[in-house]
Formats: structure tokens, sequence, C-alpha cells
């Protein structure tokens, strides 16, 4: 199996901690430093059970002024943590691989932003019928894009 | 320097304890005051290392930049990128341009002047 490696330029792959395909280790610590290298090195291969597929989120590179945005959208609505995970994981979003009937995100203007409409939270919240799941989710993905927008992608070492 | 591109040889060679206190990346952090670098290579005062400098040269982003650095120093860099580039690969390229202008300089100034130049 393949995964497409991390980019600075095209969409690049994201997969949850949560993702029942991925054989992680149950210490904490030792589980957390096996995704950040994953994520790292795009090396998944030896995470994933033999025979499964994760669902991949392809996520697009933002800009300075989606940044921009971003901090003043928070401001001016107040935004909670999840809430904010939520629209820079809807600002992200291009596409959604192995997650049953679910592949087109469709997007809508929101403030002059082209965000992904509110259908593809509802389909991953609707995982399990339990919505506490998709939100660890998109809180987990959403700091990725958020770590990666307002920190930038720093110097690896 | 022999395992600075193959960490796969580094893992064999060196035992996990002795990897994390060089700042293997492909391990859990501990605390330590050492993080393996080639000769040569220094930190910018304020600056620090997480990880050797060999985990750091795999990764993808980093093979990226290089590659794109390649296409920027010629006037091409939009069509490598398949339009304009993104603000962190710009930013990406201008460290590793800075870093290659600054070895350069170290390979041509002698050792005896704080460079790398002649026998050690």
């Amino acid at each position: 199996m393949s995964f497409a490696p991390l980019s600075l330029q095209a969409t690049y792959a994201l997969i949850s901690a949560l993702d029942p395909s991925l054989n992680l280790p149950s210490d904490d610590a030792e589980k957390d430093n096996a995704i950040r290298i994953a994520r790292e090195t795009g090396k998944w291969d030896s995470l994933v059970k033999v025979g499964e597929q994760p669902t991949t989120f392809w996520m697009r590179q933002l800009k300075g002024t989606d940044r921009t945005w971003l901090i003043g959208h928070q401001s001016r609505n107040r935004l909670t943590d999840l809430e904010l995970c939520e629209i820079a994981f809807r600002l992200a979003i291009d596409k959604i691989d192995n997650f049953g009937s679910f592949h087109t995100v469709k997007r809508s203007k929101v403030e002059g932003r082209d965000l992904a409409t509110n259908e593809v939270l509802d389909a991953i919240y609707a995982v399990n019928a339990d919505p506490s799941i998709g939100q660890t989710i998109v809180a987990e993905l959403g700091g990725v894009v958020i770590q990666r927008l307002m920190e930038g992608v720093a110097p690896k070492s | 320097m022999t395992y600075l591109s193959d960490c796969e040889k580094c893992m064999q060679a060196n035992p996990k304890i002795q990897r994390q206190q060089m700042g293997c990346g492909y391990e859990s952090a501990i605390d330590a005051d050492f993080v393996w670098m080639p000769e040569g290579m220094r930190l910018r005062p304020g600056e620090t290392m997480k990880h050797c400098a060999g985990y750091t040269c795999r990764l993808p982003e980093v093979i990226e930049i290089a590659r794109a650095r390649v296409h920027w120093d010629k006037g091409s860099i939009e069509s490598f990128c398949d339009g304009r580039p993104t603000d962190a690969m710009l930013l990406g390229i201008e460290v590793l341009d800075a870093s290659a202008n600054e070895l350069q300089g170290a390979l041509m100034t002698p050792r005896s002047e704080g460079g790398l130049r002649g026998e050690e």
C-alpha cells in the first residue's frame, strides 16, 4: 500500500489516529510517537493492519490570506476550539478516500472563502452513530491544519 | 557520517537508547543536550535541533524543497509547482538556499579560520 508523501505544494494526506485499520501501540506516548513519525515520513504501511485500508483525508494547502481570515473569523465569532477546528477542516479538506459511499466534497462560499459544506462534517459525525468520535477526528485533523497554517511548516530539525 | 543517508542501516547498527541520545526521529524524544549533526553544521544563536540531521534530510517535504530549489535556481519554479509556489515552499527554499550558501562559504574557508577547508 502506498500513500502520497507529504507535500508543501500539492494536496497532502492525513489519517486519523482513531482509524480502526491502524495497529497502534496501547501506550499513549508510544502511540503519539508512531503517529508523528508516520505523518512526518509518510510511511504508514507498518501501522496499517494487513488487508485493511484506512480512511484518507486529502487536504489542500492553505494560503496566508486563509490564515488572516481564520484569525479574524475566530475573533469576530468567538468560536470554540472545536468550531475553529471544524472551520479549518472545511477550508482544507479536498476529498476523502475509503469512507463508505462518501466521495465528493461539496463547497460553498463563506465570507468569500471557499469552504466545504457542513455535509462532510455530518457524514463524519454519523460514524458509529456517535458524534463524539467524529468530533475527535475533526479536532485532530483540523488541529493539524491549524498548526501548519499558524506555525508554518517549521524547519524539521 | 556513514548513516547520514541511510536511517535503516543506522537503526540496525545502533541500539535504541543511543539513537535516542542522538535525536533519532524514529524514536521518542528523551531529554538530551546532544543531537547528532554532521561535521561543519552549526546552529545559529537561538536555533534548536529536535532530530538528527539524517532523519530530517530524508523527510518528503525536505526532499521536495531540495528538488524545487533546483528549478527555482533556474527561474522555473512555477513550472515545477504547476503554478505559484506556496508560502511554505518559498520559505523552505530560502532556508535551504541560505544554508547551502553558508556551507559553500565554510568549504572555502581554511580550518584555521573556522571553516572546513583542508586537512583536520
